[in-house]
């Protein structure tokens, strides 16, 4: 698991065409409906050659796209949030990898010790999801997804490469991770 | 301004990451929050799960505004509960979260308005399904209609696999309640895309796109 941001697909044309044929005309049927959506409205797009269409909503962030977004996000998140502007983005590239435990989905191994992650450093951060603390202060794994990497860099692939560096210096014997998150234009 | 940030997987820490950043605020609680999260950010052990407890602690901290990381307590109308004691809350109401929360109710709403997406049908009973399933032909797609953390979808490349699947949905119930109704839509061709839009009940401003790699392994392979 991983998410890359921008996508590589994104333009000016592709943005204005979802929000007018997908976005604006959600937001008009949820009024009509008496269902006003606020939030953050995340659409699963399709690129067919017909156009875009809509594959799914979700009503909240992505994970692990959310943390992609907030690295690259070069603004106030509360102002971005709650604003009437368009947020400030980085120019950058940023590549986000999931770590997992052994066996994860299905039975994830649980209780292995992990090294602490550390500081964010040369364009990287590292994010817990399903990491607790034992008895003494230790971190171990708690959850299926336990560390969301992620890297900035000026190209994608150097994105992926800053990403990569960091997660092998954080990742411990059993993680499962793909090597090729940001490789190709499609995943 | 005392912020609540809802939710403790690695989206949460990101966002309390970007929070802790932000001149506009002063506080930050997050419930649960994990160990990374509690480097910038006081945790409480309440539950994403826990809608009265939520709503406890918002009160409690005098909170300025919750942000709401995970979709079941939105489903569950926390933005309602909070909102209805004056606290503003970033998330949908219940019944915006239908968007995600039912997979039907969003098919007929883009029926009804418009919106560009796969043809489809629903279903409750298995028989209807299946007969539905041998009629159209694969590719398809099979989906419940309720929260499925993700794994709710099937995307068939044979009759046989959208037959097991509808046998899973409505004759196992392997989903319970979240699949007591299923939808199954035409199977689409092309690049996906993940688009935010940042909304306020009014309007929609554009916020980013991202591109999920979703597989566990290398070339897509695993889950």
């Amino acid at each position: 698991m991983g998410a890359i941001t921008p996508h590589p697909l994104q333009t000016d044309d592709l943005v204005a065409r979802v929000m007018a044929t997908i976005i604006e005309p959600t937001m008009r049927a949820m009024g009509a409906e008496g269902a006003p959506f606020e939030g953050v409205l995340y659409a699963g797009l399709m690129l067919t050659a017909q156009g875009p269409m809509l594959l799914e909503y979700n009503v909240r962030f992505g994970d692990p796209e959310c943390q992609a977004l907030m690295v690259r996000l070069d603004d106030d998140l509360v102002d971005a949030l709650l604003g009437a502007r368009q947020p400030r983005w980085l120019p950058e590239a940023v590549t986000c990898v999931v770590l997992a435990a052994p066996g994860y989905p299905e039975s994830p191994a649980l209780g292995d010790p992990i090294a602490e992650p550390g500081a964010d450093a040369q364009g990287t951060v590292v994010f817990h999801a399903g990491t607790a603390r034992d008895e003494v202060g230790g971190l171990r794994v708690a959850g299926g997804r336990v560390l969301s990497v992620v890297g900035r860099g000026a190209s994608r692939d150097e994105a992926a490469r800053t990403a990569y560096a960091r997660v092998e210096a954080v990742a411990w014997p059993g993680a499962q991770y793909r090597r090729d998150v940001g490789a190709r234009e499609a995943p | 301004m005392k912020v609540l940030l809802v939710g403790g997987g690695g989206r949460e820490h990101a966002l309390a990451w970007a929070l802790a950043r932000s001149r506009r605020v002063d506080e930050l609680v997050a419930a649960p929050g994990n160990p990374g999260i509690a480097a910038v950010a006081r945790c409480v052990s309440v539950s994403a799960g826990d809608v009265e407890g939520l709503v406890a602690t918002a009160v409690g901290m005098r909170a300025d505004l919750v942000v709401i990381g995970p979709e079941g307590p939105l489903v569950a109308g926390l933005a309602d509960r909070l909102r209805a004691l004056g606290i503003r809350a970033f998330g949908p109401s219940a019944a915006a979260a239908r968007l995600e929360g039912s997979k039907g109710f969003l098919k007929d709403l883009c029926a009804r308005h418009g919106i560009p997406t796969a043809g489809y049908r629903r279903f409750t009973d298995a028989d209807e399904a299946s007969a539905y399933v041998r009629a159209h032909g694969a590719p398809v797609v099979v989906k419940v209609d309720g929260l499925a953390a993700g794994k709710g979808v099937v995307v068939a490349m044979t009759i046989d696999e959208a037959l097991a699947a509808v046998d899973e949905m409505l004759r196992a119930a392997r989903f319970g309640d979240a699949g007591r109704s299923v939808v199954i839509e035409d199977f689409l061709v092309g690049p996906e895309m993940s688009f935010f839009a940042l909304c306020d009940g009014g309007t929609a401003r554009f916020f980013a796109t991202a591109m999920d790699y979703k597989r566990l392994r290398d070339g897509d392979l695993g889950h």
